[in-house]
């Protein structure tokens, strides 16, 4: 892998450090804040990391009323730009979700929770998903941030003061679990795991209190060594091979291996050993050499630190988990070890993993996915206009001098001038406000036009960036023409001026229908000319006739 | 003492940048990076590295290093 793109539903906070993990190596990219429709829709050779919160994509008051049903028709729209993509493409998609809202445990007590069942039901739905299409890869952060505890991996003030949902602790999990995933598109599973015996396999030294003193059985300690045994035994059900390096005389482990009633690995089990007094490294490339196996498909399990530490410095090569002193600890973290997971328990070669299992021709009733239009259509988006009233202003002020991106004259209208402008006759202005499938997203735009007779200017024209792909500045281009003309207007001059940040608006107006605006070429006399004085000289200047100008994809908004 | 760490911190979120001598006259948009997303990773950073948590009114008011600085002050880091 070596291009990732990176998107969510809410901030992720791209320049946070615990992104580093990551991104380094790698060509990644966030794009625009909250743009992930437009990632699903786009460049299809690249992965994509998608990090989901289902409180973003569906507002909790609609889950209240749905039945089991029509959720998962609305979880089927909100999933539709995912399955565009998986449907179009082979390069990985790793979708890291949570479903967690709080909620009272009584309401949980007595299926009163409609949140949690549309949780289950995203899951579920993801999880379908998978199973359909090898290129998805999903991360249940819900899972990782439990076992860290959920509490510190939320942020409230984050999420108030700038839609980042999660505590830097949870970045950290977040970014640290997406890593381990994605690094296993690059590194295959390890093959072999090379396995000590005394106070490894069972508890003891087998030299020196023989096959019946060996800890190993159903009881305390014993039964540590047992659950132990059966996690490799898992891990060799999943095409693991196993492998025994002991300092033993080799009759005594054999008596161990056939006798011991409690033994969960056989003899036959092993693909390998060596049990003598050699030094282990000896062992290890002996065990590599018989098997036609490079070092670097090997995992060393041994509990003497000394061992560990001394095959680290001589074969680098070999992974070696620390294995704590606390040996209870042990079965859990060997189930959970990373080096010897796998994508599938059939892959054979996990580094194919992009080209992997091409399904041909797959087609479920999701994939008959449409194009962008359609998706957006399917949203139902409604867009309203407010009036500049007072109690408004102070949000006017804020997308004057917050916004970056969707800002075509980056003019900071503090709320006095944004007064004046609400009560000037010679001004028009309005806010947009934006609902959709996905809940209420406010105020998120605003337009501010100076008329002199039929010509207007057009002074501010803002969206807020989490708003952009959704054509929502056609709409508010055609809503601004509405209200000119109601105020016999003919005429609309509108210029960008580029700032290092505000590119994303730089096609709009020649996009929508607007035309260069060349003085030399125009009448002295032409209306527009009024507005010379406040063109610019920098800027790209356009002008538009009102009654002619035609807005495209105005389509995909309810009427 | 302060004054190194939070220089060492606005050099590691801003590694581009020239960090002046005197930086608390920096303040936000005082170089590119240094945009409202890159404010907020430095004055999380800054939270972890004193162990200190602002309330969101706080950090509505520390967009420049003088703030900042006294803003630590304030939560007795440094006495």
């Amino acid at each position: 892998m070596t291009e990732l793109r990176i998107t969510g539903t809410s901030n992720l906070l791209g320049n946070h450090r615990s992104w580093n993990v990551v991104t380094q190596g790698i060509q990644a990219d966030f794009g625009d804040f909250a743009d992930w429709p437009t990632v699903m829709f786009g460049n299809t050779e690249q992965a994509v990391l998608w990090v989901v919160f289902l409180e973003d994509l569906i507002a909790p008051e609609k889950a209240a009323d749905w039945t089991t049903d029509s959720a998962r028709d609305d979880l089927s729209v909100v999933l539709h730009p995912l399955v565009h993509r998986l449907s179009n493409t082979k390069y990985p998609t790793l979708v890291a979700f949570s479903t967690w809202r709080s909620e009272s445990v009584v309401s949980q007590s007595r299926l009163n929770s409609t949140w949690t069942r549309l949780g289950d039901s995203f899951t579920s739905e993801l999880s379908n998903l998978a199973e359909k299409f090898s290129s998805l890869f999903i991360l249940d952060l819900d899972r990782v941030f439990a076992e860290f505890g959920r509490a510190d991996c939320f942020d409230s003030r984050n999420y108030y003061g700038f839609r980042c949902r999660l505590s830097s602790v949870g970045l950290e999990l977040l970014t640290d679990s997406a890593q381990r995933i994605l690094s296993r598109f690059d590194t295959p599973a390890k093959k072999v795991v090379v396995v000590d015996c005394d106070d490894t396999l069972w508890g003891g030294t087998l030299g020196e209190v023989g096959v019946s003193g060996i800890s190993l059985g159903t009881d305390g300690l014993g039964m540590v060594y047992t659950d132990i045994q059966r996690s490799l035994k898992r891990w060799l059900g999943q095409g693991v091979l196993l492998a025994v390096v002991s300092k033993n005389d080799e009759e005594h482990v054999w008596e161990v291996f056939d006798q011991h009633p409690d033994m969960q690995i056989r003899r036959d089990d092993l693909v390998a050993w060596r049990v003598n007094w050699d030094d282990k490294r000896s062992n290890l490339v002996a065990i590599a050499k018989e098997l036609d196996l490079g070092l670097d498909s090997f995992v060393f399990l041994d509990n003497s630190s000394f061992e560990r530490e001394q095959i680290r410095q001589l074969l680098p090569q070999v992974a070696i988990p620390e294995l704590p002193e606390d040996v209870t600890t042990w079965p859990a973290m060997l189930d959970s070890l990373d080096e010897l997971a796998r994508f599938s328990a059939t892959d054979e070669d996990s580094t194919k993993v992009t080209q992997y299992r091409q399904r041909s021709a797959f087609v479920s009733a999701l994939t008959e996915a449409g194009d962008r239009e359609e998706f957006l259509k399917s949203i139902a988006m409604r867009p309203g206009s407010l009036q500049l009233s007072d109690d408004l202003l102070v949000r006017a002020e804020q997308l004057c001098q917050k916004t970056n991106q969707f800002n075509l004259r980056t003019v900071r209208h503090t709320v006095p001038t944004l007064r004046e402008v609400s009560t000037d006759a010679s001004y028009r202005s309005f806010l947009v406000s934006l609902e959709d499938r996905f809940g209420d997203h406010g105020t998120v735009g605003l337009v501010v036009a100076f008329l002199n007779k039929e010509v207007a200017f057009v002074d501010s024209f803002i969206l807020s960036c989490r708003m952009l792909g959704r054509h929502l500045e056609a709409w508010v281009l055609q809503e601004l023409i509405t209200c000119l003309r109601s105020n016999n207007c003919d005429w609309l001059v509108a210029e960008f001026l580029p700032t290092e940040r505000n590119s994303v608006a730089r096609s709009f107006l020649s996009d929508h229908g607007l035309v260069p605006l060349e003085w030399e070429g125009l009448p002295a006399t032409h209306p527009v000319s009024r507005m010379k004085d406040l063109v610019s000289s920098d800027a790209h200047a356009f002008y538009a006739d009102l009654h002619a100008l035609e807005v495209p994809n105005l389509e995909v908004f309810e009427s | 003492m302060i004054l190194a760490d939070l220089a060492g911190l606005l050099e590691k979120q801003f590694p581009d940048a020239d960090i002046p001598e005197s930086f608390l006259g920096l303040s936000m948009g005082s170089f590119p990076d240094w945009d409202s997303l890159g404010h907020i990773s430095l004055l999380l950073s800054i939270e972890e590295h004193y162990g200190i948590r602002f309330s969101l009114e706080e950090m509505e008011s520390l967009s420049n290093m003088q703030n900042i600085a006294s803003a630590l002050k304030s939560h007795g880091v440094g006495s």
